[in-house]
């Protein structure tokens, strides 16, 4: 059982990785960007056509995420910035179209068929610790995303860049008083966010198949552990994907076949009961939504 | 305490009775239609007509209270398997069963109100949450899968000829409109307006706005699933792959968006105008079909947000300089 | 005594905005609240109608029957029981008319003197619209179309539709012009000698205090520095410690 435990766990380390630029993005720029899941499969989807190119696995994840994170920033620059000042639903419909378009555009493009990369001595590779045998690549996985974790954590908290992000979170008007370049920092805030969520995806297509039309579960995931830990909270995030993770693979083993309806079920349940999170939320999130 | 309110519609006064005259004229020019057209023709009325009344539906609760609902096609998918259960597996009466799928879906809506307490971007992912929860429950469950324990879906006789469905769409279709108009004009319906700009004022005035919620949440459910009723004997075959699509839940919102949030005519006329472009656009361009969807989605929400109507509305503002103001509520 | 608040304490996550605030309103008395601005004079009007719940303390209605908890109370029901308000942000719904916005008050009134059928809902609003003097011509105008002055007597004739026996202004007079805000304060006397209604009325504007008011009660900080005639109120030295400051010496 704590064998269970501990591989869904590791699994659940994607969904933070997916779902910290998601926080972000909903605790700054207080949107919900349905085109979140896009980043995720496009990182793939380029991560598997640079490789095919005869890129090395690191590089390709290197440069198929740089690129998503310029897609990020093209969106949100063209579109994004435009409908930001009326409704948030406005944009909810809005990156919903954005999703379609990309979805469609990525179909002819790169054609429908799902990626799964495989590489040699490392996908089959496992470690063993203490007796139990886990995946390789999902120990990889597992520690990027930790190395993320601190690493965001550094330039969330400890830079200038940072700073203002949080400055413009806590209170917009503020910031653009105080002179601070908005617009910039939310063009900033969305490259991260494409940036981080296409290295989930681009790691995640060495584990697992990916699909086209996979983007709607990922931004549901990263949606779900966003509110789990509280919009904003990066620490809160981590540990409700860690959550997500165990009850999705435990379920998977105990009521096969359900364990997609569990996680729909238990984000109904959150909300219902904690909209907030079960950690606190830290950006004045509550004033957006 | 009813008020003969006209029923506004971003910017286009619309009497109630002129809006039931209108509608009632319009399912009776519908009707005369079958003798002339041939089958495919009235199939395609069908559906537009399909289309129109989830539109209709949703624009309740998303337009009139601003509740947008990114799941409404769960219930669309609810009334459809209820009907499927009620005639396959328990052979209940045929048009029993038609309602019976409206009623099995308001009656979720009951179950589900407190997810109505959510403010607007958490509704949305919950109803959201919920139409995947319930696909993959009806997807795995024996009872709902269909027949038999393996089927994966239902299989329907032929029952009733194309023409005839048409006719039952088209009186659903008017009695939707007629309860739509009934609720917009009853004190519920006017509370709406209060709330939907500002929940606390209208609270604060004393209005209960739990119960005009869950009353327009119910009214919207039920003609979704009755819709879905329809829809099911229709197609003869339904699955949780076609019917809980989540293509049923994002088109009521863009043609209630293209046409305008908020009125009674707007998603009839977005419904109208979006599925001649879908239509077109499947015949000729089949294979970008859902691209230029996307784009179109796009489209309205940069340069149309507020709708058709509100657009038509100020064009004929335009040329019309003076209109003789005519009062809006005519209690007597 | 027509209202009793009784101690009331508020705070929003560390900051204490409301501290053991009591005073008491008698009937058919117009009371002021007034104090420099971030007192907490909404918030307190705001647990008053039920909007937060106090952390400590109670608020009671007195009406002909019963006594009333309003710090358990919800804000419709509140309402209902003939607590009319008016709001710091203008709130009507700019899509609707002059009318129909007063016609929402009138739908949801007090629920002891109910004004059934539609011709009866009808004459109500126009009175009321009335009491207030908004122009029979702008009745039927968008909400939107019209100036600052008018809507706040739309919001002042929805409180009144609702058949209130106390009503809580907040800040009705900012925004207007001397003129419009002695036009408004007559209004309201003379809406409260006619109906024998309760006043909570906050404001700004200490001329307009003065006129209206026959007692006063001053908050600063979340806290009640005084509590009585509106003469003695800006002769007490913490009164005018607390708008002008400390005199140097």
């Amino acid at each position: 059982m704590l064998y269970f435990l501990i591989m869904g766990m590791m699994k659940g380390a994607v969904f933070a990785l997916a779902g910290w630029g998601f926080s972000i993005i909903l605790g700054i720029l207080g949107i919900v960007n349905f085109n979140h899941g896009i980043f995720f499969v496009l990182g793939g989807y380029l991560t598997a056509a640079l490789f095919a190119l005869g890129l090395p696995p690191w590089l390709s994840i290197l440069c198929g995420s740089v690129l998503v994170g310029i897609y990020a920033v093209g969106v949100q620059r063209l579109l994004i910035s435009r409908v930001m000042s009326q409704s948030h639903m406005m944009v909810l419909v809005l990156t919903l179209g954005v999703a379609i378009v990309s979805r469609e555009v990525m179909g002819f493009f790169f054609g429908h068929d799902e990626r799964f990369l495989v590489v040699s001595g490392i996908s089959d590779r496992t470690f063993s610790f203490f007796g139990y045998i886990f995946p390789a690549l999902d120990v990889i996985m597992l520690l990027v995303s930790v190395s993320v974790f601190f690493l965001f954590y550094y330039l969330f908290n400890h830079t200038a860049a940072g700073l203002t992000l949080r400055i413009i979170g806590e209170n917009t008007e503020i910031a653009k008083i105080l002179g601070l370049d908005v617009e910039g920092s939310y063009d900033l805030a969305m490259f991260f966010c494409g940036l981080w969520t296409a290295m989930a995806g681009s790691f995640t297509v060495f584990i697992l198949p990916i699909g086209l039309h996979q983007d709607a579960y990922w931004t549901i995931m990263s949606f779900l552990v966003v509110i789990m830990g509280g919009a904003g909270n990066l620490f809160g995030t981590f540990i409700s994907a860690l959550i997500v993770g165990a009850i999705l693979f435990i379920s998977s083993i105990y009521v096969s076949g359900y364990s997609d309806a569990v996680i729909y079920l238990l984000l109904l349940i959150i909300l219902l009961c904690k909209p907030t999170g079960l950690f606190k939320s830290k950006m004045m999130v509550e004033k957006r939504i | 305490m009813k008020a003969n309110r006209a029923i506004k519609a971003k910017g286009v006064f619309i009497n109630r009775n002129r809006y039931m005259l209108l509608i009632l004229l319009a399912g009776f020019m519908l009707c005369l239609c079958p003798p002339f057209l041939n089958t495919y023709q009235v199939k395609f009325l069908s559906f537009l007509l399909i289309n129109i009344l989830i539109a209709c539906s949703w624009n309740l609760i998303g337009g009139f209270c601003n509740y947008f609902s990114f799941g409404h096609g769960v219930f669309f998918g609810i009334g459809a398997y209820a009907f499927a259960i009620a005639w396959v597996r328990f052979g209940i009466y045929f048009y029993l069963s038609l309602i019976l799928g409206g009623i099995m879906s308001a009656g979720v809506a009951l179950l589900m109100s407190p997810i109505l307490r959510l403010k607007g971007l958490n509704f949305a992912l919950a109803t959201l949450a919920l139409l995947e929860a319930v696909r993959i429950i009806f997807q795995k469950w024996g009872f709902t899968r269909g027949l038999k324990g393996f089927d994966a879906g239902w299989k329907f006789p032929m029952t009733l000829s194309d023409q005839h469905f048409f006719y039952l769409i088209v009186l659903v279709f008017i009695l939707m409109q007629i309860s739509l108009v009934g609720f917009m004009a009853s004190r519920y319906g006017f509370a709406s307006a209060a709330f939907k700009e500002d929940e606390l004022m209208a609270r604060g005035i004393g209005i209960n706005t739990t119960v005009c919620k869950i009353l327009a949440f119910i009214l919207s459910a039920f003609w979704a699933g009755v819709t879905g009723a329809i829809y099911a004997p229709m197609i003869t075959y339904i699955s949780t792959q076609s019917i809980f699509g989540i293509n049923w839940s994002i088109k009521p919102i863009v043609v209630s968006i293209f046409g305008g949030i908020g009125s009674l005519l707007g998603p009839i006329i977005g419904g109208i105008i979006l599925n001649a472009i879908d239509h077109f656009l499947w015949e000729r361009f089949l294979e970008y079909h859902t691209l230029i969807y996307g784009i179109l989605l796009i489209a309205i929400v940069l340069f149309l947000p507020k709708g058709f109507m509100d657009y038509k509305d100020r064009l004929t503002r335009l040329f019309q300089k003076k209109k003789p103001y005519r009062p809006i509520v005519d209690l007597d | 005594m027509m209202l009793d608040v009784i101690d009331i304490s508020k705070s929003f996550g560390g900051l204490s905005v409301l501290g053991n605030v009591g005073f008491g309103l008698k009937s058919g008395q117009i009371k002021g609240v007034i104090g420099p601005n971030g007192a907490g004079k909404t918030t307190l009007f705001n647990i008053i109608t039920g909007v937060y719940r106090p952390d400590s303390g109670q608020v009671h209605l007195y009406t002909n029957e019963s006594r009333l908890s309003l710090h358990c109370m919800r804000p419709h029901r509140i309402a209902r029981e003939g607590v009319g308000r008016t709001f710091q942000k203008p709130s009507i719904v700019w899509q609707l008319t002059v009318f129909e916005n007063a016609l929402l008050g009138a739908m949801n009134q007090h629920r002891r003197q109910p004004v059934c059928g539609r011709k009866k809902l009808k004459e109500w609003t126009e009175y009321c619209l009335e009491a207030v003097s908004i122009d029979p011509q702008m009745w039927h105008s968008e909400a939107s179309k019209v100036p600052i002055a008018v809507i706040k007597k739309i919001e002042f004739a929805r409180a009144i539709a609702l058949a209130p026996t106390l009503v809580l202004f907040d800040e009705i007079c900012s925004g207007l012009s001397r003129m419009e805000t002695d036009e408004l304060t007559a209004l309201i006397m003379a809406y409260r000698e006619k109906e024998g209604v309760s006043v909570l009325f906050v404001e700004h504007d200490l001329r307009a205090v003065k006129n209206v008011c026959d007692e006063v009660v001053v908050i600063d900080f979340g806290r009640v520095i005084f509590d009585g005639g509106i003469h003695d109120a800006f002769k007490d030295p913490k009164v005018i410690e607390a708008y002008i400051g400390e005199e140097r010496a």
